[in-house]
C-alpha cells in the first residue's frame, strides 16, 4: 500500500472516530463516550483574553491564562456520574444537541499518536429557551489502539473563541 | 419613587418588577450604580506605571491605569471626540491611548495630548486641556481591591464598607503579603437580572442543599452525607450591614468544602494557626462562606472566586469571575485553588452550572403578565435577628434571609433618596430602632 493511501485511510478513520464521538454525545450516551478516552486524557478549554504586546504574547494577541475546563479522566468520570443523577438540574431534562464536525486535519505526532485539528459547530437547545449555535476550534491528540473503534482520545483543547461566553453555562461536552 | 412599593421590609416581600422592568432598571443604573462604590480591579493586575486593565461600571466601559506616581486613575473608555473606545484590550501596558477612529491620543493620565492635523483642522481653536478623558472622580482601595465611584458625595470606601470590612479581611488579609489575582477571569453572560446572583451570594446558603445536590454528591465520592457535605445540617451565621451581606459556617476548626483540591486544602490547614493568631478563630476557620459587597461584587471564601455581576439590561448579567489567592501561597497551592474553582465554579463548573439554570429560568417566568405582577417571599428568619459581641452587623442563622432583606433595603433607600446624606440618615434611623 502506498504511503499516500495509508495516510488517506488514517485520515478517514480518525474523522470517523470524531463523528462516532459526536454521535455518542448527541445521544447522551456518556458512558460509551468515556470509553473512547485514554486513561491519561487531558481535556482543557482555555479562556480567551485580549492583551497588548509586551507582557505575555508577542504583538497584540490572544492570551490563554486560565481555563473554563481542566479535566483528567477522573474529573470527566465525575462529570458524567453527575449527569446520571436526576438532580443534575442543568442537564435534566437533557439539552438537545446536534454536533457538526468538519475541517479535520491529521498529522503524525509520535508512534501511534496523531495530532488532530477540527472545527466543531454545536446546535444546543435547552428547555423551551432559544436554541444556540456554538462554534469551537478543537486541537486533539488521538492514540491508535488495537481494540473496538481503533482510537482513544488522549488530549483535547477546546477553544470557544469568545472572550465573553454568550450563554448561561457550559454544561455540555465539546 | 416610593421604595416601599417594591420592597417592604415589614413584610419581607419583594415586587417581581424589580427584576424585569425597564424603567426601574434605568433608574438603578443611575441611582445605584451611578452612586455606589463599584469594584474595578485588583492592585496586583496593574503593578507599575502604564499597566492598565479595562473594566465596567455597570454598562459603562472604563480603563484603570497605574500612574507614574504610583496612584491609580480610571477613565470612561470613550474618546471625547466621537465616543469610540480608546482602549480595546482587556489589559496590558501602554504609554497612552490612541483612538482608532480619528486618532486622538491621550496620556495615561487621561489628558488629551495629540490631535491629528490639529493646526489645519482646528486652526488653534481646540483647547486640549478641556477634552481629556472623563475621569472617575473617586477611586479608593481596600486591601488590594480597587473601587471607583461616579458620585462625588459618596462616603469614603471605609465608611461605605462599614463593619463588612471585618468579614472581608478573612478573604483578603489571611496571611502576610495579602492576595493577588491568578490568571484571567471567566467571563460569561447569563440571561437574568443582576440582583438574582448578587442576592444569592449575599444571603442564600439555603439553596445549596437542593441546587447543588448532584455536584456535592459526586464530589464527596465515597463519604457523601446529605447533612454534612450536602448542606442540610449546616450550622452558621449570616451577617448584614449597609446592604452587604454574607454567611459563614461557624466552627472552631477549618471547614473545607468538598471541591477544594488537596494542595489548596493543605495551604488552608497549614496556615490556620497563623491566621487564627492574626484574625481570630471565627475568620480563620471560615473556609466556606458566601458574600456580596453591595451592589454587585461577590466572593466565596475558600473557593477564592471573586466576581462582579455587570448588569446588561434588566434581564441579563455579564459575569467577570477572577481567582484570588494568597500571594504567599506556593505555586502548587495556587494551582490547586484554580483547579478546584474551575471544576466547581464558572460556566462549566459542576456547581455553578446549576445556579445559572435557576436564574435564567426564573427570568423567563418574568415575561408573563402574571409573572410580573407577582411578588417573592424573603421572610425567612424574620424577627430572629440578633447582635453578638465580636461579630459585627445584624446576625441571624446562616439559613435565613436577613442579608437579602438588608440588600433590598439598601437598594430601596438608594432608589428613593436624592443624596447620600439621605441614604445614610435612613440607615442610621433604622440601626437605632432594630426591627
Amino acid at each position: 500500500m502506498s504511503v499516500a493511501l495509508e495516510q488517506l485511510l488514517v485520515d478517514r478513520a480518525i474523522e470517523r472516530f470524531l463523528i462516532l464521538e459526536a454521535e455518542l454525545l448527541d445521544r447522551q450516551d456518556f458512558l460509551a463516550w468515556l470509553s473512547l478516552l485514554d486513561d491519561e486524557v487531558a481535556y482543557t478549554m482555555p479562556t480567551e483574553a485580549l492583551s497588548a504586546s509586551g507582557d505575555k504574547a508577542p504583538g497584540d494577541g490572544i492570551v490563554h491564562a486560565n481555563t473554563y475546563m481542566d479535566e483528567n479522566k477522573a474529573a470527566l468520570e465525575r462529570r458524567v456520574r453527575r449527569l446520571g443523577l436526576p438532580t443534575a438540574w442543568s442537564e435534566h431534562p437533557p439539552t438537545r444537541t446536534c454536533r457538526f464536525v468538519s475541517n479535520v486535519r491529521v498529522a503524525p505526532e509520535g508512534v501511534g499518536l496523531f495530532r488532530v485539528a477540527s472545527s466543531l459547530l454545536v446546535y444546543r437547545s435547552r428547555l423551551d429557551h432559544d436554541g444556540r449555535l456554538i462554534a469551537a476550534a478543537r486541537l486533539d491528540q488521538v492514540r491508535r489502539v488495537e481494540s473496538d473503534c481503533g482510537w482513544r482520545l488522549r488530549r483535547r483543547e477546546v477553544r470557544l473563541l469568545d472572550t465573553v461566553i454568550g450563554m448561561h453555562n457550559l454544561s455540555i461536552i465539546f | 419613587m416610593p421604595a416601599a412599593e417594591y420592597f417592604d421590609a415589614d413584610t419581607g416581600v419583594v415586587d417581581a418588577r424589580i427584576y424585569c422592568d425597564e424603567a426601574i432598571y434605568r433608574r438603578e443604573l443611575d441611582r445605584v450604580f451611578g452612586r455606589c462604590w463599584l469594584y474595578l480591579a485588583h492592585e496586583s493586575q496593574i503593578p507599575s506605571p502604564g499597566h492598565f486593565v479595562t473594566a465596567c461600571m455597570a454598562e459603562d466601559p472604563v480603563v484603570v491605569v497605574r500612574q507614574r506616581d504610583g496612584t491609580v486613575a480610571g477613565f470612561l473608555n470613550q474618546c471625547r471626540h466621537r465616543g469610540m473606545r480608546v482602549c480595546r484590550l482587556d489589559y496590558g501596558r501602554a504609554n497612552g491611548f490612541v483612538c482608532s477612529y480619528h486618532g486622538w491620543g491621550y496620556g495615561i493620565d487621561g489628558q488629551l495630548v495629540s490631535v491629528p492635523q490639529e493646526r489645519s483642522a482646528y486652526q488653534g481653536r481646540l483647547d486640549k486641556s478641556h477634552w481629556g478623558l472623563i475621569r472617575i472622580p473617586r477611586i479608593e482601595s481596600y486591601k488590594g481591591l480597587i473601587f471607583g465611584c461616579w458620585a462625588e458625595d459618596v462616603p469614603s470606601l471605609a465608611e461605605y464598607l462599614g463593619s463588612f470590612a471585618w468579614y472581608m479581611d478573612g478573604f483578603l488579609d489571611r496571611v502576610e503579603g495579602g492576595t493577588e489575582i491568578l490568571g484571567d477571569p471567566h467571563k460569561w453572560t447569563i440571561r437574568c437580572n443582576w440582583k438574582l446572583p448578587a442576592e444569592q451570594f449575599c444571603s442564600d446558603m439555603y439553596h445549596a442543599a437542593t441546587t447543588h445536590q448532584s455536584a456535592v454528591q459526586v464530589m464527596a465520592a465515597d463519604n457523601y452525607d446529605s447533612q454534612v457535605q450536602g448542606f442540610r445540617g449546616i450550622q452558621g451565621v449570616q451577617f448584614s450591614d449597609r446592604g452587604h451581606g454574607g454567611g459563614a459556617v461557624e466552627a472552631s476548626a477549618p471547614t473545607p468544602n468538598v471541591w477544594y483540591e488537596p494542595a489548596a486544602q493543605r495551604w488552608l490547614y497549614d496556615t490556620f494557626p497563623q491566621v487564627e493568631k492574626r484574625l481570630g478563630t471565627m475568620r480563620a476557620s471560615r473556609f466556606a462562606g458566601h458574600n456580596t459587597v453591595f451592589p454587585n461584587l461577590s466572593f466565596l471564601v475558600g473557593t477564592q472566586t471573586l466576581r462582579v455581576w455587570h448588569p446588561r439590561g434588566p434581564d441579563a448579567v455579564e459575569v467577570w469571575a477572577w481567582l484570588l489567592v494568597d500571594r504567599a501561597a506556593p505555586q502548587s497551592a495556587k494551582e490547586g485553588f484554580r483547579l478546584g474553582a474551575v471544576r466547581a465554579f464558572g460556566p462549566a463548573g459542576l456547581l455553578e452550572q446549576d445556579d445559572t439554570e435557576n436564574w435564567t429560568t426564573v427570568q423567563c417566568g418574568l415575561k408573563g403578565v402574571m409573572g410580573r405582577r407577582s411578588s417573592f417571599n424573603l421572610t425567612m428568619g424574620k424577627g430572629n435577628e440578633f447582635r453578638r459581641e465580636g461579630l459585627p452587623g445584624a446576625l441571624n442563622s446562616i439559613v435565613s434571609e436577613t442579608a437579602a432583606r438588608g440588600f433590598y433595603q439598601r437598594w430601596a433607600d438608594l432608589m428613593s433618596s436624592e443624596s447620600w446624606g439621605e441614604v445614610e440618615r435612613l440607615r442610621c434611623e433604622r440601626d437605632e430602632t432594630p426591627r
